[in-house]
């Protein structure tokens, strides 16, 4: 169970350009839930993502992840129940390493780090599983430089990474928005078995209303850096990207774009 | 001319072997944190006057070079503290505390340069004949780098280390796998500049005395001696990255000599030395290829 209470953040507070990206957020996730966020450009839902994160401290409210208050706790202390996939690939992996030196770093996420050997035996073979799970063929490439994969492959290798040890909450930044759209669906596809799979909470920033629409378990609309309307499984049962843009008078280039497409 | 150089290459090797210790202090930072890090200029004189003036004050050596490492460290750990909670840029911070070590210098041995005598030195604790043999002093200097090496090899092989790369590969996702940036930059530049302090402390101990201007182009010299190791060792494994320093300062020692024996000034070296460096650093942009040598 995730609770947000209350989150406010502004920018350059105090200065002419203030501005405020959150005007306190409100939002409960129960355990396994799949929380679709959906709005237009500006209205927050980053900086949603960023505070629950801890990239950026609220100014204001509290955050709550299983019982524990995480309000102040900084990013990286939080990451060991916070994980979290970029929309960029590059932000995503650190290109210079291999496939496998990611993974262990992104193993050390939950286990704490120390003066043991970085990569053994089991541990490769804890990767080659959990990589063949994807079905992109990185399974064969653990000793591979990150920098030479393509950008969906990035972006396999960053879902991997992330869910490696399940997280209390897995963030999703439009994490497939910078793929081509046939990657763009392998890499969803693989999301959405993984989520399915360990049951992961899940918070997913989205453009894509028919992702949001299909993979979802609710759907959270935000504007003006608030949550403006909270559409659950049975409500959503029906309704289309035409419905969502309509109902929500949703101004966002990027959506009206991907209604207009024919289907 | 060229049998002067060759008589110089035993000397020469011994000179080069302890500034491996720098070209490596050079590198750690700059190459596996990706922060370009100048404390070397201060670490290294620092860790050469704090061993000059426990020596000469009667401290065993062994506890004397240990101190010293340790002063090191510490300035490292400084400019570390001054860039990532002053926000000041690694390089200015390095210059800062290499700046205020100098007077720290001043302080530590109460004159600008003392005398140590071979009797107090590590070398002879070990054994009198080592100041006298310079065949013993090559083992002995070949087997404490290559010892320091492997050591570092082993380190960048755990848990710590890895994480290190992952800091200087990719500064936004370190705290997302939960990385905290800061102790990680902090104990990067404490092990360069204890290594760089090492080096100080053993230059004063072959050469016999301490200087506070000893650390004065070390810098350079050190980012010479990495380039050379990268073009020759190449840096695609983290083995080959910290082998480089090390094959690049014995090589470009040699080279030195080598100019020096065939009728170089003395006096223009650091420049042709600053032009060499700033030629490696041009020569990507100049010919259009797209990396450079030296950045990332």
């Amino acid at each position: 169970m995730i609770t947000a209470s209350g989150l406010r953040k502004v920018f350059n507070r105090g200065t002419a350009s203030a501005l405020v990206a959150t005007a306190g957020v409100d939002l409960a996730v129960a355990t396994g839930e799949f929380v679709a966020v959906i709005g237009g450009n500006g209205a927050g839902k980053s900086t949603l993502l960023n505070l629950l994160a801890g990239t950026y401290l609220c100014d204001d409210g509290t955050i709550v992840i299983d019982g524990t208050d995480v309000t102040r706790m900084p990013e990286h202390v939080r990451a060991a129940w916070v994980a979290r996939i970029f929309q960029d690939p590059m932000l995503g992996t650190a290109a210079s390493l291999t496939v496998e030196e990611n993974l262990t770093l992104a193993l050390m996420r939950a286990q704490g780090r120390g003066l043991r050997p970085a990569l053994t035996a089991a541990r490769r073979a804890q990767f080659r599983e959990s990589l063949s799970g994807l079905r992109l063929g990185l399974e064969q490439r653990l000793g591979t430089v990150v920098s030479t994969l393509s950008g969906g492959q990035r972006q396999a290798l960053a879902l991997a990474m992330a869910t490696l040890t399940p997280p209390k909450l897995l963030l999703l930044d439009e994490h497939t928005a910078a793929l081509d759209p046939r990657t763009s669906e392998l890499v969803m596809e693989a999301t959405v078995g993984i989520v399915a799979k360990a049951g992961l909470t899940t918070l997913m920033v989205t453009h894509n209303m028919e992702h949001a629409l299909r993979f979802a378990s609710r759907i959270v609309m935000m504007d003006a850096g608030r949550v403006v309307a909270d559409i659950g499984s049975a409500e959503k049962t029906g309704l289309g990207v035409g419905d969502l843009v309509e109902r929500f008078r949703i101004r966002d280039d990027r959506i009206v774009l991907q209604q207009a497409r024919p289907a | 001319m060229i049998d002067t150089f060759i008589n110089l290459v035993p000397i020469t090797l011994v000179q080069s072997l302890i500034y491996a210790f720098v070209a490596l202090a050079i590198m750690i930072p700059f190459r596996t944190l990706a922060l370009p890090d100048l404390t070397v200029e201060g670490s290294l004189p620092l860790g050469g006057c704090v061993a000059a003036a426990l020596l000469t004050a009667g401290l065993d050596p062994w506890s004397g070079t240990a101190i010293a490492i340790l002063a090191g460290a510490a300035a490292g750990m400084m400019t570390a503290l001054i860039h990532l909670y002053f926000q000041v840029p690694s390089l200015l911070a390095g210059i800062l505390v290499a700046t205020m070590g100098w007077s720290i210098n001043l302080r530590v041995m109460a004159m600008p340069n003392k005398a140590v005598p071979a009797e107090l030195s590590l070398f002879d604790a070990l054994s009198p004949a080592i100041l006298l043999d310079i065949r013993l002093q090559m083992a002995l200097l070949g087997a404490l780098v290559c010892a320091v090496l492997i050591g570092l090899i082993a380190f960048y092989r755990t848990e710590i280390g890895l994480t290190l790369c992952c800091v200087g590969a990719n500064a936004r996702l370190a705290p997302a796998l939960g990385v905290s940036r800061r102790r990680y930059v902090i104990i990067g530049f404490g092990l360069a500049n204890a290594l760089a302090a090492l080096a100080g402390a053993l230059v004063v101990q072959t050469q016999g005395y301490a200087d506070v201007t000893m650390g004065f182009g070390v810098l350079v010299n050190g980012l010479a001696a990495l380039i050379i190791g990268e073009a020759i060792v190449g840096r695609s494994t983290i083995t080959r990255q910290l082998a480089a320093p090390v094959v690049g300062s014995v090589i470009y020692y040699q080279l030195v000599s080598l100019g020096l024996a065939t009728g170089l000034n003395p006096s223009d070296l650091k420049f042709l030395t600053g032009a060499f460096v700033l030629v490696t650093l041009a020569l990507p942009l100049i010919t259009g290829r797209s990396r450079s040598i030296v950045g990332t």
